[in-house]
């Protein structure tokens, strides 16, 4: 079930998830179809939209909320609250564990029970861990976010 | 039922409390195929309630197909028909539509609106799926997908 949220002068860019999240709408342009729970930063080529995450990323800005939008269409990220993140492959999260971005580009790393509290793994930070699971293929595991 | 060529709407609905239609053809009419409002010289006891979920074609309307004002509420089982007025269905300050997948009713310019055109909505986008809603936190307006 979808929920199409209009005011007078059309649909807002800023919405709540059931999830707890803070939602925002900007463009997908990381080339393929979204994909929920990716890590995102803002695009230096397009206004208004966003692409993926590199490896071990200090600029990320949020969390894909929606699944299959196009590249070019707009798309809702959590930016605050609770949000689901897609875990690097075969790696776990453990609730209260520090979440950061991974070696692996759009993925997140929840395997640290505590903060490095160094330069540039410190601006890395993405949250903290609110629900445990074990790893495996395109698990998305529950946290809470930070930013640096 | 059958209302076409009027120089106004086929139907306008807005002193009963309740309108049922199974089958019919509101066609080529210069404003709505339909036109549902509440009395507004009344209390609110004169709200108006349509049902259409025969088999209903409402087409070729100058106007558009059908029109909801003030608080009115409709139900869409099997409404087809494209009308050359901007909306197959237009919501205006709390009214309410339930559609269905069998629901198919168009305009010139979208299927459906509940902003006054500000968000074009359409019936294979916004409520591909049962139970998909459309709502206006402004003007109370709003329209699910119920099969």
């Amino acid at each position: 079930m979808a929920v199409t949220e209009l005011t007078n002068e059309g649909e807002p860019k800023l919405k709540r998830s059931v999830e707890g999240g803070l939602l925002i709408r900007l463009t997908n342009k990381t080339g393929s179809a979204s994909v929920k729970g990716t890590l995102v930063k803002a695009d230096t080529a397009t206004d208004n939209a966003f692409i993926l995450t590199g490896a071990n990323e200090v600029e990320c800005i949020g969390v894909v909320y929606e699944a299959g939008v196009a590249d070019g269409s707009e798309c809702w990220i959590v930016v605050a609250g609770i949000a689901e993140v897609l875990l690097k492959d075969t790696t776990a999260s453990t609730r209260g564990n520090w979440v950061e971005t991974s070696d692996t580009a759009g993925r997140a790393d929840a395997t640290n029970a505590a903060p490095p509290g160094i330069d540039p793994s410190h601006f890395q930070e993405i949250g903290h861990a609110i629900e445990s699971k074990s790893g495996g293929t395109d698990v998305l595991a529950k946290i809470v976010m930070h930013f640096n | 039922m059958y209302a076409s060529g009027n120089s106004d709407n086929g139907i306008r609905i807005n002193n009963v409390r309740f309108f049922d239609l199974d089958t019919g053809t509101l066609e080529s009419n210069t404003g709505y195929g339909l036109y549902i409002d509440e009395n507004a010289t009344g209390n609110r006891l004169a709200l108006s309630f349509a049902n259409l979920a025969g088999t209903i074609t409402i087409q070729d309307n100058a106007g558009g197909g059908i029109v909801a004002k003030n608080h009115s509420i409709i139900a869409l089982t099997n409404v087809d028909g494209s009308n050359t007025g901007d909306y197959g269905l237009e919501l205006q300050t709390g009214s309410n539509a339930t559609i269905t997948s069998d629901t198919g009713i168009t305009g010139n310019t979208a299927d459906a609106t509940i902003n006054a055109g500000a968000t074009l909505l359409t019936w294979a986008t916004h409520f591909a799926s049962d139970g998909d809603i459309a709502r206006n936190e402004d003007n109370g307006c709003r329209i699910e997908r119920k099969d």
